[in-house]
């Protein structure tokens, strides 16, 4: 079990355990079915999903976080220029200074919202190249946040579905002589129907 | 789907609206904290990635 939860998947009953695992292998599915409900809704499939839902969601609500862990998601390329020009927040080609002066920004997402507890592993996978900016969320956990851990080392975490994330800050810091434009996030609602 | 789908947000993923409320100042000071360890931390993943 990660040390920063106070539950494993392992802990969690037979069902929960399963629609864990079964999130695991098709994530994918799930959230853009979660994403575009529509493309399930009026088919019998529809009652085994929300049966999914429903036993990922017990399995989160019965999984917290012990103490703060420091977590990061990503931006894709396609929206990354535009996200930082809509919070007013220039793209920076160094180090720079912290701040919380932007114009702070709602992100809703329906699915589930994915966490690394490694920076290095959201960068690593994110575009190189000198015209693009590259950007990074960082949210700073709670204890007592809803969390499940989706593999031994806690290395990946998955928080609720339907979350509201505001945006809160900025800066830039250095990953191997690239720019990164650091924004900071935090939950500010989460859960309802699936549609 | 590959990483970057996993742990980054595509422009269809999400929706994006401008907060209909200011920070607090708690919400500012725990910004500023979130954002130094974050930037700590991408320093130091950077150290050793082998990227360039």
């Amino acid at each position: 079990m990660p040390e920063h939860t106070t539950l494993s998947a392992t802990d969690l009953d037979q069902k929960e355990q399963d629609a864990v695992d079964f999130f695991r292998i098709y994530e994918e599915d799930i959230q853009l079915i979660l994403r575009n409900p529509r493309i399930l809704l009026d088919q019998e499939e529809w009652v085994n999903f929300e049966a999914l839902i429903s036993h990922l969601d017990r399995a989160l609500s019965q999984s917290s976080l012990s103490r703060e862990v420091l977590l990061f998601r990503g931006m894709g390329r396609d929206i990354a220029g535009t996200f930082l020009f809509m919070l007013n927040v220039p793209a920076s080609d160094g180090e720079g200074d912290v701040g919380t002066d932007l114009i702070p920004h709602l992100i809703k997402e329906p699915g589930y919202t994915l966490f690394s507890t490694d920076p290095g592993v959201v960068l690593r996978e994110l575009p190189v190249d000198e015209r693009e900016t590259q950007v990074i969320f960082a949210y700073l956990s709670r204890p007592g946040d809803s969390a499940v851990a989706l593999d031994e080392e806690g290395s990946e975490m998955l928080y609720p579905r339907k979350a509201t994330w505001v945006t809160t800050g900025s800066t830039t810091a250095l990953w191997d002589r690239i720019p990164v434009t650091i924004i900071s996030i935090e939950m500010t609602g989460c859960g309802e129907e699936i549609a | 789907m590959t990483m970057d789908d996993r742990l980054s947000w595509r422009k269809p993923d999400i929706a994006l609206r401008r907060a209909p409320f200011l920070l607090s100042d708690d919400m500012k000071l725990r910004a500023e904290r979130t954002l130094r360890q974050a930037a700590d931390a991408i320093r130091k993943a950077g150290k050793g990635s082998g990227r360039l």
